[in-house]
């Protein structure tokens, strides 16, 4: 649109002046370019690029008139120089890379499409291109995630399907290039109609017209005899366009329609991932695994939607299967070694982790994920050593600082601690676990006063609470404000009636108010409650 | 104040050489091997080690060693005839030491473990208490240079049980010493079993003492006629928890001339026992805040030091404990309400990769302020694979007082960590050269003791050394309080017999004074009677004795 308006406005200029400006040139040249006239266009552009050699429009333009003349080299200095002046330039990129593989340069092509990929611009086929890169330099393994991508993006197309049961088979993968080639089968044969409303939904989509989409969908989805796999590509698209729910709908007509339809029950429970119904998403996911147990996607999906639901003994069976087949998928690790940890099996996860963080250098979640596991397996120094590591690389993070300054405490560094906590307090105010550490540095250093000021901060925080009131009474004892720590103690039992260091200290509370009797009985109680937690 | 914080400075001014600890043990002939099991340490029965107990046995004041010695399961199954014993040292004058433990005749028996010095039988001569895996033995000092056995006629051999470390004490002040011998666990030496478990996550076999049923703690009252009699129960301090008791210390910690009993236990709430004034004790580690750390834990206690460390006239308790865990100091608050001062005091720190036995208070630098000294060593040798950081033989500390409740570890600067590290267990102090610094041995496992003479600690202050000796009270004066005032400060301190870990201190009381030359004393009794003297020169040793 901005082309035709700069015509507009060059021409207009024309009337005005004999010599014609760059962006008129620009405007005469992509007339010419639309009308596959390269040749012709390209001294215009060149003429432009006298006028303003650093328009990165002008350049892209001559790039793109080379490549398409399969002047290539001249092709690439033009991209690299709209790369060098207006970074990230993922059109231009995309071009580098085509080159490259019309070079037949296979890696430098992945160098060009892996950044506009990883960062989910959907620049032409790049996702597809990518994958026939990995394929080209022989990594077909990591050409399965592109491809996916590349369906994502146009579902309808069964090529795309056959291209992905081609790289399965190369895999030795042969349920799921089965699967894959019965889809592209199955869309091939889909209504004619189907996919034309598929271009349409998509374009609509595109342009933000979801009313349009909606209704041109509904052709597909409310004829009695929908096709489950176009209803499939139908939830796709809206999935893509973040339509969830009209995804989810989509998605379970296909299910409803076929249950033994893979790629309806998994879509089904990513959907309902994505909507924040992870509940709801372990059936369709458990179903899909069962279904299709070789693919990684599955298994990772239900891998998470279990340790979202706190299922964590659930997920680790399918989260080590998808482990055994993507060994280097660092967010399948790391979703099984948090699963290794919350069921109680840090020592599983330390190596896990340890390989993850030597490769995975830009996450702090494994990083964190590993001191929390060194300090379950009581290699407190190794926790603290990588919590010091997350913190020097993630100083703007507070779970990082939090890392660092809970792990000095543990090992009784207060001293250290003490600026880390007030650190983490900075970049994150209120956090009741830093007020909490902060307070136990501060009445470790005898400053009772300023720990109980922190100690109260920390009172509202769930996972605090008795800790904080703990903490409070003691440097109240300390302060010799016996009645105050009293009272504090008490208030604590109304919620934690079965704690014993609260009874505890509130026995030293009562015997230091001269009341032997009910500290005597308050050291019962705390006599039997630790007997009964010990057996 | 002000002057005793300055003193330091003021010893650098001068260019007086600064006060280190040398091992002289070799020298002093002090050469024989302490054995505990064997070195692969597979029972839980080999890992803790014996004391050491200071005692002038043949009354020419100078102070012997007593050293006692292990055993290994191998002997104790196959009862085969010992090939080490216990030592006595008998401290020759010169910086040397002659082995009289034959011709004195305490060898000891079967597998020990602690000992303590007193005299019991109120003869003038210190007597030896010596508690041991299986039967205690009572060592009377005849008082011609050699000892007899008189366990059974005194009745405290105490059973077939664990002992630990004992303590004499006269809890109902009749003027004659009681005994408590604590005990620590129920192994069955006859069919031990090989246990493996994980500790920081190395495998380790002498696991313990959680899953063992522990051992029970005795109180024996002092016939006067060189009878005992068992009165745990009526006393009220029957373990009915049977903690895994490790030392007790007899101490007045509320000032009411009563004395008090405290209990090390490990990885269990250490047990304080109040002296009601009438026969009996009331338990009251919980509300007194002694039993469990300032977080509510049990500590594995060890050893139990005992001092007045902020000079406010409450005696305080140290204990060392586990590794990756602080020692924990314990300040008096008053009235025997203890607060955990250990990190505010600046012990906590630097103990936690340590794993602590013998601990006691004592002035190295005679500034007039009391210190900390404690001996470390793991228990286990696995430790030593560098799957953690922890060691199997550790350097040993000493925690200067820098006043107002504050130490600061000057372990390096007195050049204890030159010493080769040891795995140490048993220690106490003595000024056993008497040249007016506090000297101390540390017992090591599989190991030859270490003697550390203090050099240029009687150069650093000025000082005195008290011999009590009672007259209605118990000889020895142990109980007795003794308040030092000079130049401003007042010190306390008393009388014990037992203490550290398995091991008793000098029985004389060391009063550092800095640079004052003299100083007043008042002496309060266990019977009650105050005695005063004043402006009593420094830099001498005086024996007080009880005026009727």
């Amino acid at each position: 649109m901005r082309v035709w308006l700069s015509l507009f406005v060059t021409a207009s200029l024309i009337a005005q002046t004999p010599t014609p400006t760059a962006s008129a040139l620009i405007g005469q040249a992509e007339a010419l370019i639309q009308k596959d006239r390269f040749a012709d266009a390209e001294p215009l552009l060149r003429k432009a690029a006298q006028l303003e050699p650093g328009n990165v429009e002008v350049l892209y333009r001559l790039g793109y008139v080379y490549f398409r003349q399969r002047r290539l080299p001249e092709a690439t200095a033009q991209f690299k120089a709209v790369l060098k002046l207006a970074p990230p330039a993922y059109f231009s990129r995309y071009f580098l890379g085509r080159i490259s593989m019309l070079e037949n340069k296979p890696a430098e092509a992945i160098t060009w499409f892996k950044p506009i990929v990883d960062a989910g611009q959907k620049i032409f086929d790049s996702a597809g291109q990518l994958a026939a890169a990995y394929l080209a330099a022989g990594e077909p393994r990591k050409a399965v995630a592109p491809l996916r991508a590349a369906i994502a993006e146009t579902p309808w197309d069964s090529n795309l399907y056959y291209r992905l049961g081609r790289l399965y088979q190369q895999l030795g993968e042969s349920e799921l290039a089965r699967e894959a080639f019965g889809t592209s089968t199955r869309l091939k044969n889909a209504n004619r109609e189907d996919v034309e409303h598929l271009v349409s939904v998509s374009r609509a989509l595109a342009e933000g017209d979801s009313k349009s989409a909606a209704e041109i969908g509904a052709r597909i989805a409310d004829r009695p005899d929908a096709n489950p796999d176009s209803l499939v590509a139908l939830g796709v698209l809206f999935g893509n366009a973040n339509a969830v729910d009209s995804a989810i709908v989509m998605f379970e007509r296909a299910a409803a329609r076929n249950q033994d339809l893979f790629q309806a029950q998994f879509n089904l429970g990513l959907a309902l991932m994505k909507a924040g119904r992870a509940k709801e998403a372990l059936g369709p996911l458990e179903r899909a695994v069962k279904l299709l147990p070789q693919s990684t996607e599955a298994n990772v999906a239900y891998g998470l939607a279990a340790v979202m639901n706190q299922e964590y003994a659930s997920a680790i069976p399918t989260l080590e299967r998808a482990w055994t087949m993507d060994a280097n998928n660092v967010r399948v690790g790391s979703l099984l070694a948090n699963a290794y940890l919350r069921t109680g099996e840090p020592a599983k996860a330390v190596p896990l982790l340890k390989s993850i963080t030597q490769r995975e250098q830009t996450d702090a979640a494994p990083l964190l994920l590993l001191v929390e596991a060194l300090a379950a397996v009581d290699d407190q120094d190794a926790a603290l050593e990588v919590a010091q590591q997350a913190r020097s690389r993630f100083p703007e993070l507070p779970q990082a600082q939090m890392a660092a300054a809970q792990q000095l405490a543990r090992v009784g560094r207060y001293q250290e601690a003490r600026p880390v906590f007030e650190q983490v307090l900075k970049l994150a105010p209120g956090l009741a676990e830093a007020e909490l550490g902060l307070a136990d540095c501060l009445q470790k250093a005898g400053e009772h006063s300023s720990a109980v000021d922190h100690y109260r901060a920390a009172l509202g925080g769930p996972a605090t609470a008795l800790a904080a009131r703990l903490g409070l009474a003691r440097s109240l004892i300390a302060m010799r404000k016996l009645e105050e720590s009293r009272k504090v103690l008490e208030e604590g039992l109304t919620t934690f009636p079965n704690d014993a260091s609260l009874r505890l200290e509130l026995s030293r509370v009562f015997a230091r108010l001269g009341k032997p009797e009910l500290a005597a009985e308050q050291a019962k109680i705390v006599e039997k409650l630790r007997a009964g937690s010990a057996k | 104040m002000r002057y005793w914080l300055l003193l330091p400075l003021g010893l650098v001014a001068l260019g007086q050489a600064p006060v280190t600890f040398h091992d002289i043990a070799a020298k002093a002939g002090l050469n024989d091997v302490i054995i505990s099991g064997g070195p692969a340490k597979n029972y839980v029965l080999e890992v803790n080690g014996s004391g050491a107990c200071w005692l002038d046995y043949d009354g020419d004041g100078r102070l012997d060693l007593y050293l006692v010695n292990g055993s290994t399961l191998d002997h104790l199954q196959k009862n085969l005839p010992a090939t080490t014993t216990n030592h006595l040292y008998r401290n020759n004058g010169d910086g040397t030491f002659t082995d009289v433990t034959r011709k004195a005749g305490v060898p000891g028996r079967g597998w020990g473990f602690g000992c303590v010095a007193a005299d019991y039988d109120n003869d003038g001569h210190y007597d030896l208490f010596v508690t041991n895996f299986g039967p205690n033995i009572l060592y009377r000092n005849r008082g011609d240079g050699t000892f007899e056995d008189v366990t059974e006629k005194a009745g405290v051999a105490g059973g077939d049980i664990w002992h630990a470390g004992a303590a004499f004490g006269d809890y109902d002040r009749d003027g004659h010493l009681d005994l408590f011998v604590p005990g620590y666990l129920d192994f069955n030496w006859r069919n031990p079993e090989l246990k493996t478990c994980e500790y920081r996550g190395v495998k380790v076999r002498a696991c313990g003492p959680l899953g063992y049923l522990g051992a029970p703690n005795a109180l024996y009252r002092n016939n006067g006629d060189g009878t005992f009699t068992d009165v745990t129960a009526k006393a009220g301090i029957t373990d009915r928890k049977l903690h895994f008791s490790f030392q007790g210390v007899f101490e007045d910690f509320n000032n009411d001339g009563a004395p008090d009993l405290f209990v090390g236990n490990d990885s269990n709430p250490n047990y304080l026992y109040l002296n009601k004034g009438d026969g009996t004790f009331e338990e009251v580690g919980v509300p007194a805040g002694a039993a469990y750390s300032a977080d509510g834990k049990e500590m594995s206690s060890m050893g139990v030091a005992v001092g007045d460390y902020d000079q406010d006239g409450w005696m305080d308790l140290f204990i060392t404990t586990f590794a990756d865990d602080n020692y924990v100091l314990f300040h008096n608050d008053g009235d025997a309400f203890f607060s955990d001062v250990s990190y505010p005091s600046g012990v906590g720190e630097p103990t936690i990769p340590y794993l602590g036995w013998a601990a006691f208070f004592l002035d190295y630098d005679n500034d007039g302020l009391l210190d900390l000294f404690c001996a470390n060593g793991h228990v286990y040798p696995e430790v030593d694979g560098g799957r953690i950081r922890e060691t199997y033989r550790q350097p040993l500390q000493l925690f200067r007082n820098r006043g107002k409740g504050k130490f600061i570890d000057v372990s390096r600067e007195v050049q204890l960590f030159s010493l080769p590290p040891q795995s140490a267990r048993g220690g106490s102090y003595a000024d056993f050269d008497n040249d007016g610094d506090l000297d101390i041995v540390v017992s090591v496992m599989e190991g030859k003791p270490q003697l550390l003479e203090n050099r240029n600690g009687n150069r650093a202050g000025n000082w005195l050394r008290l011999r009590l000796e009672g007259t209605r009270s118990n000889r020895m004066g142990v109980g007795a309080r003794v308040k030092v005032t000079a130049q401003g400060l007042t010190q306390y301190n008393s009388v014990r017999a037992g203490g550290s870990y398995l091991s008793s201190n000098d029985p004389r009381l060391h009063f550092g004074l800095g640079r004052a030359t003299e100083a007043d004393i008042e002496v309060t009794w266990p019977s009650g009677k105050t005695q005063k003297l004043s402006a009593v020169k420094a830099n001498q040793e005086l024996l007080i004795r009880e005026t009727p």
